[in-house]
């Protein structure tokens, strides 16, 4: 097989072009991290956010994690525990006026996925109102500053949490100023998961990353957000499977959701994104999982084409002294071979974890469809169609 | 509205008066120590004339209080700033971080390093008081606790060093 062509001028975080770059978010990630918020909150004028969360995570005592945290701050907070899977307008209209009722001035959301989705657009409503989500949906940009809106990550994650997308039902919404201001990450809130959920909140993590790093338009810094995700992922994955309780390693692997997404976000979303989404939306399995099946062979793809593909992909997957001890020619392929050794583990140690796009689901005959740009199954971006009916045939063939 | 409930924040007296009264320890300490040992004596010398810096705990105290008078001399002023010239403010960001560096789990340094303090004021006068609060520790904790909290431990003479401890223990608690 033909190796990738070498380029002694791409090195790692070269300094090319021109670029632009944005992440608005403070961080605020270790022990007693949640214990900041009231700082926090009081550095942006806000004295009683209203928390919004899952019945799931409320049965998980959040709320009192919450409170403690609150302790001694002398504020009063609210807390909504009760965000569907599936958000939808009605809710966030609901929302709004608990919200102005009750006289909050910030989100916090708990949680990820709909729970995401529900803070960013009942952010937009509240900061101004609630028709301002139609106009956003018409493309009329955001005009005005929002109320701040505080993230807590976990480790059920949805991929755009800490981006400037809102998925709610069949509305698309898209604004920087929906990246939230503060992201937390606490050891208490990234609880230790059912493992399928870890694994496919991995998974996603890493396509992001390495779509990143492999994207015509990436900078030096998606490249060192890419490259810290690749890391925390690859050195963290296996350990917090194995042992759920490896504290460290959930919360190294909750960093690496926030870094592959701000990565991600800078960039346009990737081909193995897509289709993981589009083929999740019909056969309603976990994007990661999907993406994670269909990210060797878009890599082998990627080998076997004569240019744009880099040589140091092996520094992200496999770490500098891994990439050191490899000749350059082979460098490539081992990447693409350690995320499939990754695959293999993950089926040893995940119950279900599916050994190809076949098991979660999807009929030889969806396929096609995923090719169409036009058909609502389609891919959505601009990629070489020969590209993607490649890789879903090699995917469907393939059972890891 | 259902799974809707509204929490009125509570409080963590016990963490509270441990802080507090580890602050009101160390202030007088610092006192005293600044009467028996040279370094400290040092380190406020090359403060300006007055200068009064206060420690304390985000949002609501307990702080401690402590400054040079007219004559150079170190004195614990006690916890209530109101009415008093600050120079320099040090604020803990939350009872949990001052919890975490009163139990000695982190050392000042490292948790200015993991961003637990506010500072208000001049820095190098900030790290002068942080290298004074170090060798108050020094003295004040035995050594396997004090290696936790300080940076690096010093390397002085035992005999110097209990003498002077005896001293600033003294000093602390009879005034």
């Amino acid at each position: 097989m033909p190796g990738p062509s070498l380029d002694k001028e791409e090195t790692v975080f070269q300094p090319q072009r021109a670029y632009t770059f944005y992440s608005p978010t403070k961080v605020l990630s270790g022990n007693k991290a949640l214990e900041n918020l009231p700082v926090e909150l009081d550095a942006m004028n806000a004295v009683k956010p209203l928390i919004l969360t899952t019945p799931g995570l409320s049965a998980r005592e959040m709320e009192k994690v919450m409170a403690a945290a609150f302790a001694d701050s002398n504020l009063t907070i609210g807390v909504f525990a009760g965000v569907p899977p599936q958000p939808d307008l009605m809710l966030i209209r609901e929302l709004y006026g608990l919200y102005r009722d009750n006289g909050y001035d910030a989100l916090i959301a708990l949680g990820g996925g709909p729970v995401m989705d529900t803070a960013k657009a009942l952010n937009i409503a509240v900061s101004g109102k609630p028709e301002d989500l139609g106009s956003l949906a018409d493309r009329n940009p955001l005009t005005r500053k929002l109320r701040p809106l505080a993230a807590i990550l976990n480790l059920d994650l949805s991929g755009c949490e800490m981006t400037r997308y809102v998925s709610l039902g069949s509305l698309s919404l898209t604004s920087p100023a929906l990246i939230p201001d503060l992201t937390v990450i606490d050891p208490r809130t990234v609880m230790a998961e059912e493992r399928k959920t870890v694994a496919s909140t991995a998974l996603m993590s890493l396509t992001q990353a390495i779509e990143a790093c492999l994207h015509p338009e990436r900078n030096p810094l998606t490249d060192a957000y890419a490259y810290g995700s690749a890391r925390f992922i690859m050195e963290n994955i296996l350990n917090v499977l194995r042992n759920p309780s490896d504290r460290k390693g959930r919360l190294a692997l909750a960093n690496a959701a926030f870094f592959a997404q701000t990565s991600f976000d800078n960039l346009a979303p990737g081909m193995v994104y897509e289709l993981g989404m589009a083929m999740s939306r019909s056969c309603h399995t976990h994007p990661g999982l999907i993406m994670g099946l269909l990210l060797p062979h878009f890599l082998l793809l990627e080998m076997k084409k004569e240019t744009a593909t880099r040589k140091d992909l092996y520094l992200f997957i496999g770490g500098p002294e891994a990439f050191a001890g490899t000749m350059a020619e082979a460098s490539f392929r081992k990447a693409v071979d350690r995320i499939v050794e990754i695959l293999l583990e993950l089926q040893s140690l995940v119950m279900d974890f599916p050994r190809s796009i076949r098991d979660v689901g999807i009929k030889r005959e969806d396929l096609e469809s995923l090719v169409e740009p036009q058909s609502a199954a389609g891919v959505r971006g601009e990629y070489d169609p020969q590209d993607i009916r490649n890789i879903l045939e090699k995917a469907w063939e393939t059972r890891f | 509205m259902n799974n809707y409930k509204e929490i009125h924040s509570g409080s963590k007296p016990f963490k509270r008066a441990y802080v507090a009264l580890m602050l009101w320890f160390v202030g007088r300490a610092i006192e005293a120590a600044a009467r028996v040992d040279g370094a400290v004596q040092a380190e406020f010398d090359g403060l300006p004339p007055e200068f009064t810096f206060s420690l304390g705990v985000m949002p609501q105290g307990p702080t401690m209080i402590v400054g040079k008078d007219a004559q150079g001399l170190v004195k614990y002023r006690g916890w209530n700033p109101e009415g008093q010239k600050i120079d320099l403010k040090m604020k803990v960001k939350n009872l949990e971080g001052a919890i975490l560096m009163f139990t000695f789990q982190e050392s000042t340094a490292v948790a200015t390093a993991r961003n637990r303090l506010i500072v208000d004021g001049e820095v190098p006068a900030a790290c002068a008081i942080v290298r004074v609060l170090d060798i108050v520790e020094v003295y004040l904790l035995p050594k396997l606790i004090a290696k936790l909290a300080v940076k690096r431990y010093p390397d002085w003479s035992f005999g110097e060093k209990v003498w002077n401890r005896i001293r600033i223990y003294a000093g602390a608690v009879f005034g």
